[in-house]
């Protein structure tokens, strides 16, 4: 709750002016059953028709102006709360932008996405509550007192007696209530990472024939929250029937009392016995508002502590602010360890190199031998356990990250694309980049053919996660992101591994033209992406175990003459 | 799709639930009938105490008035109890069958709509129909069966009394409450299509952020965070207008409501006042009335409420049902020969995913049993789709697919899909202990079984030295598996899966060449008189092959052994020399 406050306090004078346009309406409200009462004491008992003509004309008045309010205030609180849940809903997207990936990992994506949407939502149902009736309860509840006390004391505190009783009533039904919201959230986060997961994987999931096990998981995460739902949605029901009762029975008594009043001579009138029960409606329905509120904080609550945990992560501070940095593109890693966060093992060990300014290095190695964690650390998106990372000869914390990546192009492993259009994908490389240039990257990432094969070129629709384009072509609109974005360093992570040798090979020969003298690091298993890099870097569990060009390594390191000979079944020497 | 169909249809949807529905109203007349009560015993009451002070205020009024204050409390108790029995069965038996109930019906619903409705839809969007659109779906729907049940009795029971107390006042309430009623749904017309409007663009705001999380590490290596943060202030920009308008036009409803309300109030007082100055009509008629009048309020203000949930309602119905009344697949029944030999005939197939760029045209070939077939060809050649239509995830369009002799199309897919185990390019891990994913495709292993599987495909290592070995806790974000790692895992869980077929679709592209080699035995060993379709760039994988299917655009261009189509110097050979081209 603290944390998601503060996003209201743009909006505090909005929310007073609807706070104040809805108490006014309120306060209309109020006045309705005094009129009424005087209609009712002075006009009909007293048959005077012309009062009752004057009253109507002020109560009719009187609903205007309460109507007029009441609709200023709704569409200022409507406003508050959408303008309140837009605010939130940026913010939480930027936030885990921000995230370091250790946070990223630990809440997992589904989670996020719920927080990012459907917990905002939750919580904006009790701002709502708050700018509709934070002054109506208020006022409503305070008007009905101060009304029936004027009328009669006693009475008066007869209704007042209840207030606590319902207030002790709607604490103890509540008090469970985070739990259960709780659970019921988190089952809600169940449901959708099973759903994820089985959309996600709809073809493992058919191959082994198990949807039903799939279907059935789901329905089980889906039957547990409706019973956490259902227990909190009963104890809230409970709540207005048992409070409206309370407040009945006070009615019952005030006649009683009224009654006794009346027969001991104390000045009680009949038109006051009914105006005060008028009041108690009107109490009433303050005290049942005000329980609703009481009764949504907890859902809020945990909605709002599920948006905290986003809010309050600290994501990782750049640890310059923002500077324009070109890079020459000098690498150097200084006995760089790293350790993911609770694995046993680190995932690099000791790692110690050096790529020159404008060089094309490879980096081969087995599965887990720690490729992508070295290019996650170049990104920034790990800080090494132990060591560090130079550019340029500089140690990379004290570089800006975002200058540092702004000097990186990079293909990461599955292309990452977004649904939109080819062009858009290839632009985020350069978000000023004009179609001439476009084109040029695609054609570099021998993707031109199969893009200007599309009737409509680069504006074809890119669907989510690029389902309607083949793995190589995903990673060619990749490769062009990457191309188009001028670099000083270009890193491919297992970039090629889609594409068959031959498109590979003329994706070599184009690149050899179009960054030639810049830094290029070509991370994979295959030799022949290897093989025509000034310098083959081979790791092994975490290590670097050699590094040397092909001849040299062909010549001395074990591990790399194994790769060659797994790739080409032995014939390569004679090439 | 008529306005009304939706509602209809969700009255439809309740049949199950009619009995518990009829009681839940049943509860409700009762209710009302206390609350109308009330107020009628409420008005004798002071009544009495009005001429009793009237009168001057001579003997005990407290006699009086006592047992009709016990019947007024027994009464209040009466409505109270009845609102709490209601709301305890419809939570129970309602909300339970419209939330879950229906979550749980989209859920099985996707068991039978084709692979092409998943791949063609975003995964968010199908989250927010499921879980937002249905929440606002079953959240309501109890509600607002009590609102009209109640409003509407209430409104007649009151008029009844009323037209019994004096049928001149109340012809005032007759032709106003349908005024207010007509001017309510009008508004609440238009608020419908804000809240369409308004679901919309939620569905593809959380599409949106979906997406970017799922690609959080390409957006940070391109310091696109401030890009996507715009495009997402965009949609959310328009989210907030349209809840904005939504919201407003509904929020007009009650207030109009209000408005007719008083307007009634006022006129009942005037006539009332004149009646009781000009006509003597008792005090007594009049304030009952005026009672009355009040007590309609809060009805009427219930209905009109209702009118405004139920646009909301009716268009998160309309996107639930989007899903409900997908087309499902044909499902034919019909089991293959349990003896599978392994024969694999495609003849004359065509196919494509989008009718106009056919993508297959008239594809023949022939695979004998336990033989190995090499699929390759340059990207978007069709390698993928061949997979997708030995499997099944998609219909050919023409010619046949048979499996030893028997058309695929003629037989229950999951028998054809349980014929064959397969291992993608992109490995699809779920969140749960390293055993589960590997025990997968055969539920029933055992431990034993499982560790055997993981040695053979070189996993047992690696997961030995994770920190709770097989029941070490993984899913689609774990971070302490490399790319190679998860993709072993996959074939350990083919391995253990021992299908007569195979499909390794890029299966080791991930996986280090070293450990290839390792793997290569136990590969070589599954794939052993087994019918394999093989799609790999790697040449060690390929060469070995019996057939080898060169394709491109579609069809097959060459097809024979490795060294049959080195002689060719064909396609075939230009693509496996170009591997060592500068």
């Amino acid at each position: 709750m603290k944390r998601t406050i503060p996003y209201l306090k743009p909006y505090r004078w909005a929310m007073a002016a609807a706070m104040t346009a809805l108490g006014v309406s309120t306060v209309c409200d109020l006045l309705l059953p005094t009129i009424m009462s005087q209609i009712l004491n002075n006009g009909i008992y007293e048959k005077d028709f012309a009062y009752i003509a004057r009253c109507c004309g002020r109560m009719f008045l009187v609903c205007l102006t309460g109507i007029a309010a009441q609709l200023i205030g709704a569409w200022w609180s409507n406003k508050v709360v959408a303008c309140f849940c837009r605010d939130l809903r940026g913010e939480l997207f930027r936030r885990v932008n921000a995230m370091s990936f250790e946070e990223f990992g630990e809440l997992g994506t589904a989670a996020l996405v719920t927080r990012a949407t459907h917990d905002v939502e939750t919580v904006s149902w009790v701002v709502s509550d708050l700018a509709g009736s934070a002054i109506a309860i208020p006022v409503l509840f305070l008007g009905g007192v101060v009304l029936a006390m004027g009328k009669d004391v006693l009475l008066s505190l007869l209704m007042l007696a209840f207030v606590p009783l319902i207030l002790a009533v709607v604490l103890y039904a509540g008090r469970n209530m985070d739990e259960v919201w709780k659970k019921s959230d988190g089952y809600m986060d169940k449901q959708s990472g099973i759903m994820r997961e089985r959309l996600r994987g709809i073809r493992p999931i058919r191959a082994f024939d198990a949807e039903k096990k799939e279907h059935e998981r789901v329905a089980q995460a889906t039957h547990v929250m409706a019973k956490h739902i259902i227990q909190a949605n009963v104890t809230m029901g409970m709540i207005a029937p048992l409070a409206t009762f309370l407040l009945d029975l006070a009615v019952v008594l005030i006649v009683y009392a009224g009654g006794w009043r009346l027969e001991s001579g104390s000045g009680l009138t009949g038109g006051d016995i009914f105006a005060i029960v008028q009041y108690v409606s009107l109490v009433a329905s303050g005290v049942i508002m005000g329980a609703f509120s009481i009764i949504m904080i907890p859902h809020a609550k945990v909605a709002a502590e599920r948006i905290g945990q986003i809010l309050e992560a600290r994501g990782i501070a750049d640890p310059v602010a923002r500077q324009a940095l070109t890079l020459e593109g000098d690498i150097r890693f200084d006995h760089v360890s790293f350790r993911y966060e609770g694995a046993e093992e680190p995932a690099l060990r000791d790692i110690t190199l050096h790529i020159p300014k404008g060089r094309k290095a490879a980096i081969i190695g087995g599965t887990g031998a720690g490729k992508s964690t070295l290019v996650s650390i170049l990104l920034g998106f790990r800080t090494p356990t132990e060591g560090q990372v130079l550019l340029d000869g500089v140690p990379i914390g004290r570089l800006s990250r975002r200058g540092v990546r702004e000097n990186i192009g990079c293909v990461l492993q599955n292309a990452a694309i977004f649904s939109g259009t080819i062009r858009e994908n290839v632009a985020m490389g350069d978000l000023s980049a004009g179609d001439e240039a476009i084109w040029q990257a695609l054609e570099t990432a021998q993707a031109r053919d199969f893009v200007s094969a599309f009737p409509e070129g680069i504006d074809h629709p890119v669907k989510q996660s690029g389902k309607n384009l083949s793995g190589g072509q995903r990673q060619r609109i990749g490769i062009a992101r990457a191309l188009l974005k001028k670099a000083a360093i270009y890193i491919f992570d297992d970039s090629f591994s889609a594409l068959d040798l031959l498109t590979e090979a003329k994706l070599r020969k184009a690149l050899a033209g179009s960054i030639a003298g810049k830094t290029q690091i070509v991370i994979g298993q295959r030799v022949a992406s290897a093989m025509h890099c000034d310098c083959i870097f081979v790791m092994d569990q975490g290590r670097l175990v050699d590094q040397g060009t092909h001849q040299e390594l062909l010549g001395r390191c074990r591990v790399y003459q194994e790769i060659c000979a797994s790739q080409t079944g032995g014939g390569y020497e004679t090439r | 799709m008529k306005r009304d169909d939706v509602l209809i249809r969700l009255v439809v949807m309740a049949k199950p639930i009619v009995p518990w529905l009829l009681l839940g109203a049943a509860l409700d007349v009762l209710a009302v009938i206390a609350a109308v009560l009330a107020p009628e015993l409420l008005g004798d009451l002071t009544q009495v105490l009005y001429d009793y002070w009237e009168g001057g205020a001579v003997g005990s009024v407290l006699d009086t008035i006592a047992g009709s204050l016990v019947l007024l409390a027994l009464v209040y108790g009466a409505g109270s109890l009845f609102s709490y029995l209601n709301m305890l069965l419809m939570n129970r038996t309602v909300t339970r069958f419209f939330t879950s109930g229906i979550r749980i019906r989209i859920s099985e619903k996707i068991r039978f709509l084709p692979v092409s409705y998943v791949d063609q839809t975003p995964v968010g969007d199908v989250l927010q129909r499921m879980n937002d659109d249905v929440s606002v779906l079953g959240g309501s729907i109890h509600d607002i069966f009590n609102m009209l049940v109640k409003g509407f009795f209430q409104i007649v029971l009151i008029g009844v009394a009323m037209f019994r107390e004096d049928p001149r006042l109340a012809v005032i309430l007759v032709l106003l409450t349908p005024a207010s009623v007509w001017l309510s749904t009008k508004i609440a017309r238009r608020s419908e299509r804000g809240y369409d409007q308004m679901f919309h663009t939620a569905g593809k705001l959380t599409e949106l952020v979906e997406e970017s999380f799922t690609n959080i590490a390409a957006t940070k290596a391109y310091n696109l965070e401030e890009h996507m943060a715009e495009k997402h202030a965009q949609l959310n920009k328009e989210l907030t207008e349209h809840t904005i308008k939504a919201r407003f036009i509904d929020s007009v409803i009650q207030p109009v409501i209000r408005l007719s309300n008083s307007m009634a109030y006022i006129l009942i007082n005037l006539a009332g006042g004149y009646l009781a100055v000009a006509h003597g009509v008792s005090v007594g008629t009049v304030v009952t009335i005026i009672l009355f009048s009040r007590q309609l309020a809060a009805p009427l203000e219930q209905l009109s409420f209702c009118f405004s949930r139920v646009n909301r309602v009716r268009s998160a119905a309309r996107r639930v049902f989007h899903i409900l009344d997908m087309e499902e697949e044909v499902r034919p029944k019909e089991k293959l020969d349990p003896q599978t030999r392994g024969e694999v005939v495609f003849s004359h197939v065509d196919f494509s995913y989008d009718p106009g760029h056919p993508l297959i045209r008239d594809l023949s070939f022939r695979v004998e049993p336990g033989r190995k077939v090499a699929i390759v060809g340059p990207t978007g050649a069709g390698k993928t789709t061949i997979v997708n239509l030995l499997m099944r995830f998609y219909d050919i369009q023409g010619g046949t697919i048979t499996l030893d002799g028997q058309d695929t199309a003629a037989y229950s897919r999951e028998d054809v899909r349980g014929r064959f185990a397969m291992v993608l390019q992109d490995t699809w891990l779920f969140r749960g202990t390293i055993g589960e994913n590997v025990a997968y495709g055969k539920p029933d292993a055992t431990r034993q079984q499982i560790e055997d599987a993981c040695r053979r495909a070189y996993c047992d290592r690696f997961i030995r030295a994770m920190p709770d070995g097989y029941d070490t806790l993984i899913g689609e974000d774990t971070t302490n598996l490399s790319g190679g790692q998860k993709q072993l895992l996959t074939i350990a869980r083919a391995l253990l899966a021992d299908k007569p077929l195979l499909i390794l679709d890029e299966a080791t592209s991930n996986v280090d060449t070293r450990t290839e080699i390792l793997i290569q035995n136990a590969m070589d060993k599954l794939m052993e008189g087994r019918t394999c379709f093989v799609i790999a760039h790697r040449l060690s994988t390929i060469v070995n092959a019996d057939l080898i299917l060169v394709l491109d655009q579609g069809s097959i261009v060459e097809q024979g052994t490795h060294r049959q189509l080195l002689d060719r110097k064909g396609f075939y050979h230009q693509l496996y020399t170009s591997q060592y081209a500068v």
